[in-house]
């Protein structure tokens, strides 16, 4: 559904702005237009405090439940109302620091909370699968962390599901799809701004153990799948898959095969899932892929780079610079943009919401006001779509009656799909594809061989 | 419950040969077109429900006709393809007070028939806003194989259903909205 209208390719660009470079400045001042419309909110947010409450329950409250809590508390759209967490300590946890929020041992009676109408499951991957499925059936909207699920199998089960449930928002927690910089360069990107995409390269360093301690030995196992070979999809499955869903998502492109191996050299202690990993990524067109990542060492933190023929686009956290090459053809506007240099080379700063001018043009830059973290954007884009769909779901039935599944899903496609009425954000088959790609690489690494990846594995 | 004995009731209370069409999604669109100071605007939507009550040989031959329906058309599901924009129109239709925009039929003249297509007079009534103000209107009802295409343009005024024509504002200033709109749709119904 959000791919129909996110969908955006050079010929659309060429065809609808008549292919010229003023063209694409002046379509590049449209955009930071929009981004203004935050102007008289909190300007972090897209959505104000009239946007329609989505009550929230909320299945895990390890570490990135808690995270998630923090980012709904901040969220007038999405009240956490119930968190759900088989382990009493963390169920003990979860009551104090949200004491209105009704409080389950178990999903499944959460699941049965009326008063629930969204539910986020921030479980193990392996989980994932069993809850969202449930949670499905018993009606309510799922927002499911990526990866879908821990196998192949899992992922399409959950992919499916959702598709037999239109009635319902499924969001697949690809995050980065959901931020505003990094969405705000989509269709810059899509434009071909870079020129022929030749090499995209992407990184994450930051020196963390990934084991999590407990007095409770079989506790310690559970709370350590990250280290299970047999359960933890690795760090390019928990980490990586982000960054190579961008880098396939902006550049329209999806790999051949990859390539990877790993190493564990800073923790030694008996794990199996290596620390440190490097991926290399083909494409049928002669681009390719990188990813670097580790748990050894912090420096440079993460960012993601993509090359083309007349320029390379860097984008760190909330921010994103364009590099042109000498002999690229002049855009125009780049000439006014405010410049930053990164190792020498001034890069022209491309942020959502900067460069602008302000009230009576006294303001000609600001910094971007979209300073939330990107599963803050994800989440605030789950309720809201979430609100979008049940409106218009509910709209359906006022005025036809009742509906089959394939008669809702075409009409929910086209109603919402085609009309820019939903926040960005990663459909169930956006998250099976990343899904299996991101489990393709780590069998890479894994086995140390290439591993292809199929047209027909990329399909629900 | 309360649907279905008001329909039972316009079903019997109209002649035998009146027959019942219904409204089916994706064949119907509607557009709502509006000026402001900046530029022009429109509003489209294909979510328009209802059923109409009519006696489909009476439509090939001049003459009042006897007829009823209604056209039900959801506020939120009007889409401009700009996100502010349709925020804004809805919030100034009290859009979570009055969900619908109402059209009820209540007679059918048949002032002329040429290739299939009947040029009609109708009376009716129009409900936006939750306020109802009569309404007399031309279509065209073109009737083939079971199914009457209803088309037509009929021109309102915002201000006379206590819209106040939105004024969102600019940097450079505000936008001033005409209270006219022009509602222009295709209506699809089958048996």
């Amino acid at each position: 559904m959000s791919e129909n209208k996110q969908d955006f390719n050079r010929r659309d660009f060429i065809s609808s702005a008549g292919g010229s470079l003023a063209a694409m400045a002046a379509m590049m001042q449209a955009l930071e237009t929009r981004a203004q419309e935050s102007e008289g909110k909190d300007a972090s947010r897209r959505t104000d405090d009239s946007t329609p409450p989505i009550k929230i329950g909320l299945v895990g409250y390890g570490p990135h439940g808690r995270e998630i809590a923090r980012n709904l508390a901040q969220l007038p759209s999405a009240p956490l109302v119930a968190v759900a967490d088989h382990y009493g300590a963390m169920q003990r946890r979860a009551k104090r620091e949200h004491p209105k929020a009704a409080s389950y041992d178990n999903y499944q009676d959460l699941l049965k909370d009326k008063n629930v109408e969204g539910v986020v499951i921030a479980t193990a991957p392996h989980d994932h699968k069993e809850i969202a499925i449930a949670a499905l059936r018993s009606g309510k909207h799922v927002y499911c962390e990526s990866p879908l699920g821990g196998t192949v199998e899992d992922a399409k089960a959950i992919a499916k599901a959702a598709a037999e449930h239109p009635q319902q928002n499924f969001q697949a927690g690809l995050q980065f799809r959901s931020e505003p910089q990094r969405h705000f360069m989509f269709p810059f990107m899509r434009a071909g701004a870079i020129g022929k995409a030749v090499h995209a390269r992407t990184q994450w360093h930051k020196k963390t153990s990934w084991r999590f301690v407990s007095p409770n030995t079989e506790r310690e196992k559970l709370i350590n799948w990250r280290l299970d070979p047999e359960l933890s999809p690795g760090l390019v499955g928990e980490i990586g898959i982000h960054q190579a869903d961008l880098v396939n998502h902006l550049l329209k492109l999806q790999p051949t095969a990859v390539s990877g191996f790993g190493n564990t050299i800073q923790w030694r202690d008996g794990r199996k899932v290596p620390d440190t990993v490097n991926i290399v990524y083909e494409y049928e067109n002669g681009f390719s892929l990188t990813q670097e990542l580790t748990l050894s060492n912090s420096f440079d933190g993460e960012y993601e780079v993509m090359h083309g023929t007349n320029s390379a686009v860097m984008l760190r956290g909330s921010q994103a610079w364009m590099y042109k090459e000498a002999d690229a053809p002049l855009i125009g506007w780049e000439v006014y943009a405010r410049k930053m240099p990164h190792y020498g080379t001034p890069g022209v700063v491309l942020a959502a919401g900067a460069t602008t001018l302000g009230k009576g043009g006294k303001k000609l830059y600001q910094e971007s006001t979209y300073t939330q973290s990107p599963i803050f954007y994800s989440l605030e884009a789950f309720a809201y779509n979430c609100h979008q769909v049940k409106s218009a779901v509910e709209d359906f039935l006022n005025t036809f009656g009742e509906a089959d599944a394939e008669t809702l899903a075409d009409y929910l496609a086209d109603q919402l799909g085609s009309t820019n009425s939903l926040l960005p954000a990663a459909d169930a088959t956006a998250g099976y594809q990343a899904n299996v790609i991101a489990l393709k690489a780590n069998e890479a690494v894994m086995t140390g061989k290439r591993v292809e990846i199929k047209p027909e594995d990329l399909t629900v | 419950m309360k649907k279905i004995l008001i329909l039972t009731a316009l079903i019997l209370a109209l002649p035998a040969q009146a027959e019942l069409y219904k409204a089916k999604f994706g064949l119907s669109n509607l557009t709502i077109n509006g000026n402001s100071s900046v530029h022009k605007w429109k509003v489209e939507t294909k979510v328009i429900g209802g059923f109409l009550n009519v006696d489909s040989a009476a439509l090939s031959k001049t003459g009042t006709t006897q007829a009823s329906g209604t056209v039900i058309v959801p506020v939120r599901q009007l889409k401009s393809g700009k996100k502010r924009m349709d925020e804004v129109m809805h919030a100034a239709m009290n859009e979570p007070q009055h969900k619908l925009i109402k059209f009820t039929i209540t007679g059918l003249e048949v002032k002329s028939v040429k290739d299939g297509v009947s040029t009609c007079g109708g009376s009716g009534a129009i409900e936006i806003n939750g306020k109802k103000q009569p309404l007399n209107f031309d279509v065209n009802i073109a009737n083939k194989a079971g199914q009457l295409t209803v088309s037509g343009l009929v021109p309102i005024k915002m201000t006379d259903f206590g819209i106040t024509p939105p004024s969102p504002k600019l940097p450079t200033g505000s936008i001033q909205t005409d209270p006219e709109v022009k509602i222009s749709f295709n209506w699809v119904v089958a048996k």
